[in-house]
């Protein structure tokens, strides 16, 4: 038998040889102390490279990090409910004023905000307060577009602020 | 694995299973997609990611093979990624070069990337793609031919010739740049 080559002794060392090959393989390593220092010395390059790999530098606290991803997209699952609650409180708001109670409700928030003192909050809460009851008034005239279009625009604003506060990146 | 997780899915064995391989196989995760992504950056984002679609799904959790599984769902997901950036290189080439241009290393990362090891690592993310990924994977990893070809779906006598390549090359690399053995 010839002296292998290093191809043949690559795929002997990865133990991808058919068992005879391997075999046959075998005696001749025993008889030529050449392919002794070449299989030996491939097989030190594998460990080499294996070990080189295997030390890596991992970034600091990558568990941690995975973790962190895990329980955002959990809370992504229950991402649902936060377009269910607005959804229900506008229909609630939507009946209240059917049964003509909305100038009492717009009595009792009004009241709210003299006690709390003008902040920018409560200026956005009146805005967001005009915005309902003009779409509750809206949907009473029968006028179903801007109570619907009302919706969409926060579900999408919602899903907007999810994602960019590191939501999944390549879901 | 906190509280607030909402049990939809898969009852809570599965996950904490999931949980667990985060804590053994993350390492091997990043690395890959280091390799393959080449930023580190990424491959924190990508081993994330990857997590989270297994702990999504526990069920498609192999019983047999499982780190050759784990390793081409992660391979799969690279892929994925590098294919979406090539799009995107392809539309906005400018604005691709300014926004992945790798950060300065900082200085922990220049301490440990000083040892002698760190010629090979180099020496393997310099590789093409597909050869990265099989070095990794036969000699990291210790994956069988037939594994790998599973993993990068690829005819299995490929996989002997591609790693006997990549090995020249590698070796090429390292004996050119130092003037010593690998
Ligand atoms: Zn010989």
């Amino acid at each position: 038998m010839n002296c292998p080559g290093n191809f043949e002794w690559s795929l002997f060392l990865d133990n991808e040889l058919p068992p005879a090959k391997k075999e046959e393989m075998e005696e001749h390593l025993d008889r030529c102390r050449d392919c002794r220092l070449l299989a030996d010395s491939l097989q030190e390059e594998n460990r080499f490279i294996g070990a080189a790999l295997a030390a890596t530098p991992l970034p600091l606290n990558l568990e941690e990090f995975i973790r962190h991803r895990l329980r955002s997209k959990s809370r992504a699952e229950i991402r649902w409910l936060f377009i269910l609650i607005p959804a229900a409180a506008l229909t609630g708001i939507l009946a209240v004023s059917a049964a003509g109670l909305w100038s009492l409700l717009e009595n009792v928030f009004f009241f709210a905000i003299m006690l709390a003192g003008g902040t920018l909050f409560t200026e956005a809460a009146l805005i967001i307060a005009g915005l309902l009851r003009q779409a509750a008034l809206a949907s009473l005239s029968g006028e179903l577009a801007l109570p619907a279009l009302m919706v969409i625009v926060f579900c999408l604003t919602w899903i907007k602020i999810r994602l960019r506060k590191g939501g999944p990146a390549h879901a | 694995m906190g509280k607030s997780v909402l049990q939809t899915g898969p009852p809570a064995p599965d996950r904490k299973a999931v949980a667990d391989l985060i804590n053994s196989h993350s390492p091997d995760v990043y690395r890959l997609a280091l390799y393959l992504l080449r930023s580190g950056e990424e491959a924190r984002d990508a081993a994330a990611d990857i997590f989270v679609k297994i702990y999504a799904n526990p069920g498609i959790i192999p019983e047999d093979h499982f780190r050759a599984w784990l390793m081409k769902v992660s391979y799969n997901h690279c892929q994925d990624i590098l294919r979406k950036k090539s799009s995107f290189k392809r539309l906005l080439p400018k604005i691709y070069t300014r926004i992945t241009r790798s950060p300065e290393p900082t200085p922990e990362q220049a301490v440990l990337e000083a040892d002698e090891q760190s010629g090979v690592r180099q020496a393997v993310a310099r590789l093409p793609d597909q050869d990265r990924a099989i070095v990794f994977l036969r000699y990291y990893q210790q994956l069988s031919y037939a594994e790998i070809s599973a993993v990068l779906d690829i005819p299995e006598a490929t996989v002997g010739t591609r790693l006997h390549r990549a090995r020249e090359k590698l070796k090429k690399d390292l004996t050119g740049e130092k003037g010593g053995a690998l």
